[in-house]
């Protein structure tokens, strides 16, 4: 087990020193997200301000919690190993890889983790400003136990997300496109865009619905929101964000509810492993065909 | 003049090299459309429950959320390629061969490279415009119309200012992708109205150094006939024709500042060797 990990470590520990000599672009790139928390965070609270305080059963400190920690969050979970794997695959090195003694996925895996281990820096800035924005106030001790736990399976998931998605260059060759794609359907279904409990909340029927707009008063809106909040479940997205993030937040805050969203979280790493095994081993009778 | 006729010569090659690429152009028109149907159902959500945010209703923060898609549509079309200036240009030694065409250089940039997709955001945005236009019964005049018009160059002018003033420091450290992006993201602050930044610094930030309300939120008010109520410019509250003439003086300033701070850095500029 300790060689097995040694072994491995030295992937995670290359990626580590490359991407730390590049740490000025790490703190770059965390700017960039910055913006986006603060323009997040004070949307919402205007919209809370309106409200004294209370969205469809959220309040406003978790809410403000859910959306400034998710951005720091993302930083800590997003996995763009995909496009490594289509540039192995499209480069030919991946037969170079194949052909060591090692587990491709694992070493995939290890280099992830080094890469965002040598980025962590750029966490400081937007750790600091999340801290500040919202004081940690609807934070509990459980919820923060449970989330190490569930971050710990995000991470997992959304590695193995990407890995998949890296796999599927076997069969395409325009996976900036099918990255987009993912991309997109992602921020609507993780919770990104909004927590996936005002979708259900929503969905319930047209009496939440406190506008005096006539045309939100339809069924078919409600519908419409009912819908999307029953796909969100149906996707792996919502336990590579919501989860954790909601858990953190306190929005989801029974034991119960929080056992059910972890154990869905397991499910879905055993799905996306089985996936990708299948796929795995349709792409290697492919792999002649690339001689690199 | 005879810039104008290189730049449709140029725009000429560009729509030729679109018909060879069509599967890229159709995911770029798609991506555009997924980007606005998440922004269109988040307004929604918030709307169902309100009435009226920051002053604002549902149909008028779809106008400024209209005057935002189409500017960032317009500088998306015909600006997009100074990004492969701020990425990889330097680093390529792209950038020298430029140096030695007797163009202006920043022209050159400009022209190489036009984003056909970005003339979709350009559409929808209009198309949002006149329908929460319609909804909103505004009555504008053929001065209002031409007014609008001033500030709908002056949101380009600010886009195409900051951009090129965040791509400058690319002379100094050869790639600056980073960098840029960081500037443009800003850029978002200006789909929701500037009354929701409750914060003294970031107003002042966006009135004065990074003025990206220019592109939608001052449009927005002029065309609803509102001042600017708590945002006080100088000493007061502006409305109508100062609107304008605040957002012409800011945007011909930031454009001078950034056009003297790429020429700085034009003149020390060292070609990496490549």
């Amino acid at each position: 087990m300790v060689s097995y990990l040694s072994k491995y470590s030295v992937f995670a520990l290359n990626a580590l020193k490359q991407k730390y000599a590049y740490r000025f672009k790490a703190l770059m790139w965390s700017f960039s997200t910055l913006f986006n928390m603060l323009v997040q965070y004070y949307l919402w609270k205007s919209v809370y301000l309106e409200l004294n305080g209370n969205f469809m059963g959220v309040a406003q400190n978790n809410y403000l919690t859910y959306i400034s920690f998710g951005v720091v969050f993302y930083n800590i979970t997003s996995c763009m190993e995909n496009m490594n794997i289509a540039e192995d695959i499209k480069t030919g090195s991946i037969s170079m890889n194949l052909s060591k003694p090692l587990n491709y996925k694992m070493m995939v895996f290890f280099r992830h983790i080094g890469s965002k281990m040598g980025e962590a820096i750029g966490l400081v800035p937007l750790m600091v400003v999340a801290f500040v924005l919202t004081g940690c106030k609807s934070m509990s001790l459980l919820g923060v136990l449970f989330f190490g736990v569930s971050t710990v399976l995000a991470i997992i998931l959304f590695f193995l997300f990407s890995y998949l998605m890296g796999i599927l260059t076997f069969w395409t060759t325009n996976y900036w496109g099918l990255q987009f794609f993912a991309n997109s359907i992602m921020g609507l279904f993780s919770g990104q865009l909004v927590a996936i409990s005002f979708y259900i909340e929503l969905g319930k029927g047209t009496e939440f619905v406190t506008s005096s707009l006539s045309f939100l008063h339809h069924p078919g809106f409600m519908m419409c929101f009912n819908i999307l909040g029953k796909i969100a479940y149906c996707l792996p997205f919502q336990s590579m964000y919501y989860t954790p993030m909601s858990i953190l937040s306190g929005i989801i805050d029974k034991p119960s509810d929080i056992l059910l969203h972890i154990f869905l979280q397991f499910f879905w790493i055993i799905c996306l492993n089985a996936l990708i095994h299948i796929l795995w081993n349709k792409a290697q009778k492919k792999i002649t065909i690339y001689g690199g | 003049m005879r810039y104008i006729q290189l730049y449709f010569q140029f725009l000429n090659l560009q729509l030729k090299t679109i018909l060879q690429y069509k599967s890229d152009f159709i995911i770029g028109v798609f991506s555009v459309l997924i980007g606005q149907i998440n922004m269109f159902l988040l307004t929604i959500l918030v709307f169902s429950q309100m009435d009226v945010l920051a002053g604002f209703n549902l149909y008028e923060m779809f106008l400024m959320y209209g005057f935002f898609v189409m500017v960032k549509g317009m500088d998306h079309f015909y600006n997009d390629n100074i990004w492969s200036f701020a990425w990889n240009k330097i680093k390529d030694g792209r950038f020298s061969e430029i140096l030695l065409r007797p163009l202006n250089p920043i022209f050159y940039i400009v022209m190489e490279r036009v984003e056909i997709s970005g003339l979709s955001e350009v559409i929808i945005g209009l198309v949002i415009i006149i329908l929460s236009g319609n909804v909103l019964h505004l009555s504008l005049g053929v001065l209002d119309i031409f007014l609008l018009c001033i500030l709908f160059i002056c949101g380009l002018v600010v886009f195409f200012a900051i951009k090129l003033l965040f791509s400058a420091p690319a002379f100094w450290t050869v790639c600056c992708g980073e960098f840029m992006t960081a500037g443009i993201e800003i850029s978002n602050t200006s789909k929701y109205p500037l009354t929701i930044y409750k914060n003294a610094i970031i107003q002042k930030i966006l009135l004065y150094l990074l003025p990206f309300p220019i592109v939608a939120y001052f449009p927005a008010i002029f065309c609803l006939k509102r001042d600017t109520g708590t945002i006080h410019i100088l000493n007061g509250s502006i409305s109508g024709y100062e609107i304008v003439l605040y957002s012409v003086v800011v945007a011909s300033i930031l454009l001078f500042v950034s056009i003297k701070v790429w020429y700085i850095g034009l003149k020390r500029f060292e070609p990496t060797g490549t």
